[in-house]
């Protein structure tokens, strides 16, 4: 059984329709990559499966259970969505951004963790005071991630981690990703940054106009002549 | 400038800093004026009146009154009023006439229960001016002033060192964002209008000893609203130095040309403000990066 399911997922904004009877699956430990253009459905998919959007149609089961409706009780079961453009809180600092993704645990816990993400960023731990305005847009993504890693997530939700990132950068997030991976976290990326995501995933689809068109492995789909054409540039 | 002025200043800016918090707060997290603040401020000070101060309870009882009464109406205001357009993302124009139409109400209930009358809180004090060197300062005013800055520095404290204040300033800055790190972000809003009434409810009681109790008194909220404008709208801490700013200038002021001009030069001010720097004193400088 797969730890997240997906199954015929329908979601309408008014009368325009973002997903169409949409299944996806991810299994524990997999990096599972969405590819697909602007307004494919990518981001309507995650907003959906962390409750911020209702669906009109089909269910998202995860650990073999249906999900709460309200986002905050998602994230207490294990499904962490670090959205679209990193959303840092700005105006707060850097350490109090960490402590808010934390916001579930308290105390001791919530300390350890917070020295753990330090250890691994320790950019973050240098600018812990300042406000997280002031960072780069690398350093900001690093500082979403690490934030959705403070809610200590069994299957994270990356939604383009890469978008308007030097390449340099772009490298170092997915380094960062793999790494997530390897700590015993499942993935689940959106990209359209169709390359990168493929060559690190274990299982990909690709979502056009709201609707999944093709799937398999990462490899698979790299070396398909429809997704080179149309999403790597021939 | 006098010590006495200083004194008068202070006292009068802690109440209007008070009353800007609690708009403020509001501000800070839906992104609209309160404009039923006022009128809540005036239905929690009667409610300290009638329960409490009447009965020859004192000012403790009659504060707690007031501010109990102030955070259980904001919360059930709240809900009627503003929680289902929260939820629908629906635009600040409803949250306009959804708090006018709850303020008017309020002001309404008021006026029904007690005229248009005039009430006066007893004398809670025996002396009512304390003589310190050459400066004479009413008991009231000091009373008014140390609370008010108590109150103000558990708020910061709550709001820069909890976890639940973490939560609320979260939320002020993207609600999506903060229910996806677990905040329940209606809860959260609950907790801001809980704070914002009990804040309402002490500057209620203290507008009521300084002045009187009248159903208009919530009126008085504008002095708030100026002290945000200029302190820059949705920062608490501009919304402290502009009220004790606005303190000072009224207290000047009303030596200068008398208490019939003071509000027109008030008024002004806010205008020029508005004119030449509408992000107020403390207006962000935080740019969003791409």
């Amino acid at each position: 059984m797969a730890m997240l399911e997906v199954t015929d997922l329908s979601v309408d904004y008014g009368h325009v329709k973002a997903l169409k009877h949409v299944s996806v699956e991810a299994n524990e430990g997999e990096i599972v990559s969405i590819i697909g253009s602007n307004g494919a459905g990518k981001t309507t998919l995650l907003r959906t499966i962390s409750g911020l959007k209702k669906p009109q149609g089909g269910k998202v089961r995860f650990l073999g259970e249906a999900l709460p409706s309200q986002p905050h009780k998602i994230v207490a079961r294990g499904i962490v969505h670090v959205p679209e453009g990193r959303k840092t809180f700005s105006g707060l600092t850097i350490r109090d951004n960490l402590l808010v993704g934390g916001y579930l645990f308290k105390g001791k816990d919530l300390e350890n963790d917070l020295q753990e993400q330090y250890c691994q960023f320790p950019i973050l731990r240098e600018r812990q005071d300042q406000f997280a305005g002031t960072l780069s847009g690398g350093e900001q993504q690093m500082l979403a991630i690490s934030r959705g890693l403070m809610a200590r997530p069994k299957i994270i939700l990356l939604d383009e981690p890469s978008l308007g990132l030097a390449p340099l950068i772009v490298n170092q997030v997915y380094d960062l990703i793999k790494k997530i991976r390897d700590s015993g976290i499942t993935v689940l990326l959106v990209e359209q940054n169709a390359r990168k995501a493929l060559s690190i995933c274990d299982k990909a689809y690709v979502l056009e106009n709201g609707m999944i068109n093709i799937s398999g492995t990462g490899d698979e789909l790299l070396h398909s002549d429809t997704v080179r054409k149309a999403y790597l540039g021939g | 400038m006098s010590l006495q002025i200083i004194v008068n200043g202070l006292a009068t800016g802690s109440v209007y800093a008070l009353i800007a918090t609690g708009f403020s707060l509001i501000f800070n997290v839906l992104k609209f004026s309160n404009f039923s603040h006022g009128a809540l401020m005036t239905l929690s000070a009667f409610s300290g009146y009638f329960v409490a101060a009447q009965s020859g309870l004192g000012l403790v009882p009659t504060i707690l009154v007031a501010v109990v009464t102030g955070a259980l109406v904001a919360l059930a205001g709240e809900f009627v009023a503003f929680r289902r357009i929260t939820l629908n993302n629906s635009s600040p124009v409803y949250f306009f006439v959804s708090s006018i139409t709850l303020g008017t109400m309020f002001e309404g209930i008021i006026t029904v229960k007690v005229g248009a009358n005039f009430y006066n809180y007893p004398q809670f004090f025996q002396n009512s001016t304390i003589k310190f060197g050459g400066v004479v300062i009413s008991t009231s005013d000091l009373l008014m002033f140390f609370c008010s800055v108590i109150t103000l520095l558990i708020l910061a404290y709550i709001l820069q060192k909890t976890r639940q204040g973490r939560g609320l300033r979260s939320v002020s800055f993207d609600r999506d964002t903060a229910s996806l790190m677990g905040i329940n972000v209606t809860r959260t809003i609950q907790f801001t209008f809980i704070v914002s009434g009990a804040l309402a409810g002490l500057a209620g009681v203290f507008l009521g000893i300084n002045y009187t109790l009248y159903p208009t008194l919530g009126s008085l909220v504008v002095k708030g609203f100026i002290a945000s404008v200029i302190g820059g709208l949705g920062s608490l801490t501009g919304a402290i130095i502009g009220a004790v700013l606005l303190g000072f200038m009224e207290t000047i002021l009303i030596s200068l040309v008398g208490s019939g001009y003071t509000p027109v030069f008030t008024f002004l001010l806010m205008l020029v403000f508005l004119l030449v720097r509408p992000s107020g004193i403390a207006g962000s400088n935080i740019q969003e990066k791409a």
